[in-house]
């Protein structure tokens, strides 16, 4: 039985520069996580959302503590500084879009908007059961909006793929601002 | 062709603006190409049924907020200030400005970051904060460079398309202080790490929003580089700066409204980076604005609504008419010299401006009616560029400006619907003249009309005076050259851009006549 939603996500996040892995169990999903960690940061510090749910429910942080890794938390009085360092930013996401390959990758407190743009590497890990069709139906997640809801987070944002630009004479350039290089792991767990 | 004598400050007339721009071969390979990539992607985009579907709803969701503009205006900002944002309405640009102006004070600003925002090019507000004393600086790559040039943007997507990579290699070069090589990577890399330093030090950040959802309060911002969310994320004050007809009622019709306008401008299903923000920095977190103001600009936007150029409102900014249009593809951005070009330009300028700039823009056009077709939600561009012809040929703008908002009054004295302001004197295009615009409205151009249309009524009148004026033509007109005729007063205007034909030695009756004869 093909899962075409999995594989739709990851031809197109492919075919916009960005590399998917899975569905993986969650513990080939970390083993891979401490694996592209360290190709990515190559000695330096892996910055972590350490409040992000997905990071948490696998307890991802530690994990990459435990390999040897230098792990960045937003905790870490340094952070703002040590972050311009970091080779690697780890979030999680709310969720996943085949139709675009993206991910919507939610702040909050312990999961900075910083992770996923100022390290020039990003990977993002997602649970398979949150994954959706396309961003209208991803969007529904927060509907129906209530007058007083305030479910949003203060800043949800839809990655896909790398950092790019065409600006110069229209030929496409990777990495202008945002990280260059993107990695989504899908975790087979339904995540809710 | 006569060409006219620059003068030290004027601007040169649009026809001349063109002659350049076609001479300009550098401009024109850069012009074909991105029109024709974008173009294709937006020609794809319309034959896609999913698009088709959306094209429907993204029009009648735009069609939804202009019935009651000013409500869902008051609903936004109701739901704003509840989350903690700060509300400011500026119905012109010089309010825009102070408006920034006075919260980069207050914030004691000396470092600003911008995010591509036409907004805040059509208010000039870089200007203003820059006689201020603070630095801005742009972060979108193509606006970077055109910052760096001094120069307006020439394509609404990709505003620095004109500049060739050896041109960008010299400016920055002069910025960085050091032989940069014409290099597309190298090139990158130094904008990256100039940029980087500034969002990391910027005390403020200014954007504008793509759109603006009601219901949740959220600003939503596309771009490609991640500059939106360096300048949205890092700086302690963000600043979005939002034309009125941006709102969407709706979180959920971002699911049609995005993809459409993402798909019909560079053919990507999403742009890179989609920020929905909802808010300031909240407890717990360390990163985000702690402050976070939001800035209506009217600019003679609500003067539209009831009127028929009210469809222009439902504009996403997509650049679609731009890249179809056979005059935008050969003449390119600053030609118009405007923020906006191309038909939508062409239709915004006029409006936006109360009829002080680009009254002469309306004219750059085939009226092919390629942008009707091309635009996503429906804007009949090419019957509003007609139209505003007709209304442009009275001195003032094409409509009456609009009220002040309700309950809100004019503030701080500027008045409703206040462009760069006409001053004492008489708006530019007093008796129809715009900068290149021949008098053909002064009283004795319109008396000559006149006749010359009475006196031609009457002779087509009857049979006989039409047979007669129709063979004087032919007899006449195969007796000067082509070139001759070309110049002969009435013909001049027509006769500048298109071939003149030779008339036909036998009228069609003649010809008719004679195969009758012969029992045909």
């Amino acid at each position: 039985m093909t899962d075409e939603l999995a594989r739709r996500f990851a031809e197109v996040l492919t075919a916009v520069g960005g590399r998917a892995h899975g569905p993986l169990p969650a513990d080939e999903a970390l083993d891979l996580l401490v694996q592209l960690c360290r190709e990515r940061s190559n000695g330096t510090a892996v910055a972590v959302s350490t409040g992000d749910p997905v990071v948490q429910k696998l307890g991802a942080a530690d994990k990459l503590a435990a390999s040897g890794l230098d792990v960045l938390r937003p905790d870490d009085v340094f952070w703002r500084e040590r972050l311009a360092e970091a080779g690697v930013g780890v979030t999680g996401a709310v969720t996943a879009l085949a139709a675009s390959g993206s991910v919507g990758v939610a702040c909050g407190p312990g999961a900075p908007r910083a992770t996923s743009l100022v390290p020039p590497a990003h990977i993002c890990l997602v649970f398979r059961g949150t994954m959706v069709a396309d961003l209208g139906e991803g969007l529904l997640r927060w509907a129906p909006i209530a007058a007083d809801d305030t479910a949003l987070p203060s800043n949800l944002v839809w990655v896909s793929g790398p950092s790019r630009s065409a600006d110069l004479e229209l030929v496409l350039t990777v990495g202008v601002h945002g990280p260059g290089s993107v990695d989504v792991i899908v975790v087979e767990e339904d995540g809710g | 062709m006569s060409v006219r004598p620059a003068e030290a400050a004027a601007r040169l007339s649009l026809a001349d603006r063109a002659r350049r721009a076609i001479g300009d071969t550098d401009l024109q390979t850069a012009l074909a190409k991105v029109t024709a990539a974008l173009g294709a992607e937006g020609t794809a985009a319309r034959t896609d049924p999913d698009m088709i579907e959306k094209r429907r709803r993204g029009a009648a969701i735009r069609r939804e907020v202009l019935a009651d503009l000013d409500g869902w205006l008051d609903r936004l900002q109701a739901r704003l200030e509840s989350i903690g944002v700060t509300v400011h309405r500026a119905a012109g640009p010089d309010e825009a400005r102070r408006i920034v102006l006075d919260i980069a004070r207050a914030e004691g600003v000396r470092l600003a970051v911008k995010s591509k925002s036409m907004a805040t090019e059509e208010v000039h507000l870089n200007a203003a904060l820059e006689a201020d004393g603070v630095e801005v600086v742009e972060t979108d790559l193509g606006e970077y460079i055109i910052q760096l040039a001094r120069e307006m943007p020439s394509h609404i997507i990709a505003p620095a398309v004109h500049k060739t990579v050896p041109q960008v290699a010299r400016l920055f070069t002069e910025a960085a202080g050091r032989e940069l090589p014409s290099e597309r990577g190298a090139l990158c890399a130094f904008a990256r790490e100039r940029l980087r330093s500034k969002f990391l030090a910027a005390d403020m950040g200014i954007s504008g929003a793509n759109f603006v959802t009601v219901d949740t309060g959220t600003i939503v911002l596309v771009t490609n580089e991640g500059n939106g969310r360096m300048c949205t994320s890092l700086p302690r004050v963000h600043v979005a700066v939002m034309p009125v007809e941006k709102v969407l009622p709706r979180f959920e019709d971002l699911g049609v409204l995005l993809p459409l306008l993402t798909r019909t401008a560079t053919g990507q299903r999403l742009s890179t980076y989609v920020s929905m923000i909802t808010g300031p920095r909240r407890p717990g977190e360390i990163d985000g604005p702690e402050r976070l103001h939001v800035v209506f600009l009217d600019h003679n936007r609500r003067s539209l609504l009831g009127t028929p150029y009210e469809e222009m409102l439902c504009c996403v900014r997509c650049g679609a008419c731009l890249n179809v249009c056979p005059v935008y593809r050969r003449i390119g951005g600053h030609a118009y010299d405007a923020v906006y070009s191309g038909p939508m330009g062409a239709v915004l300028t006029p409006l936006l401006s109360g009829g002080t700039e680009g009254r002469d823009l309306p004219d750059a056009s085939s009226l092919c009616g390629a942008c009707s077709e091309a635009c996503p939600v429906g804007i009949p561009l090419a019957d509003l560029l007609v139209r505003l012809r007709a209304d442009l040929r009275t001195p003032g703008p094409a409509v009456p400006p609009a009220p002040p908002w309700p309950g809100h009054g004019p503030d701080g004295g500027a008045a409703p619907g206040s462009g760069p302001a006409p001053a004492s004197g008489e708006p530019v295009g007093v008796a129809g003249d715009a900068p290149g615009r021949p008098s053909d409205s002064g009283p004795a151009a319109r008396a000559a009309r006149r006749l010359g249309f009475s006196a031609w009524a009457r002779l087509w009148a009857s049979p006989a005076g039409y047979r007669l004026s129709n063979a004087a033509v032919r007899r006449l007109g195969r007796l000067a050259p082509p070139a001759v005729v070309r110049r002969t007063p009435l013909v001049k205007g027509w006769g500048e851009g298109r071939d003149i034909p030779l008339p036909a030695t036998r009228s069609f009756r003649q010809r008719l006549a004679d195969r009758q004869k012969d029992g045909w």
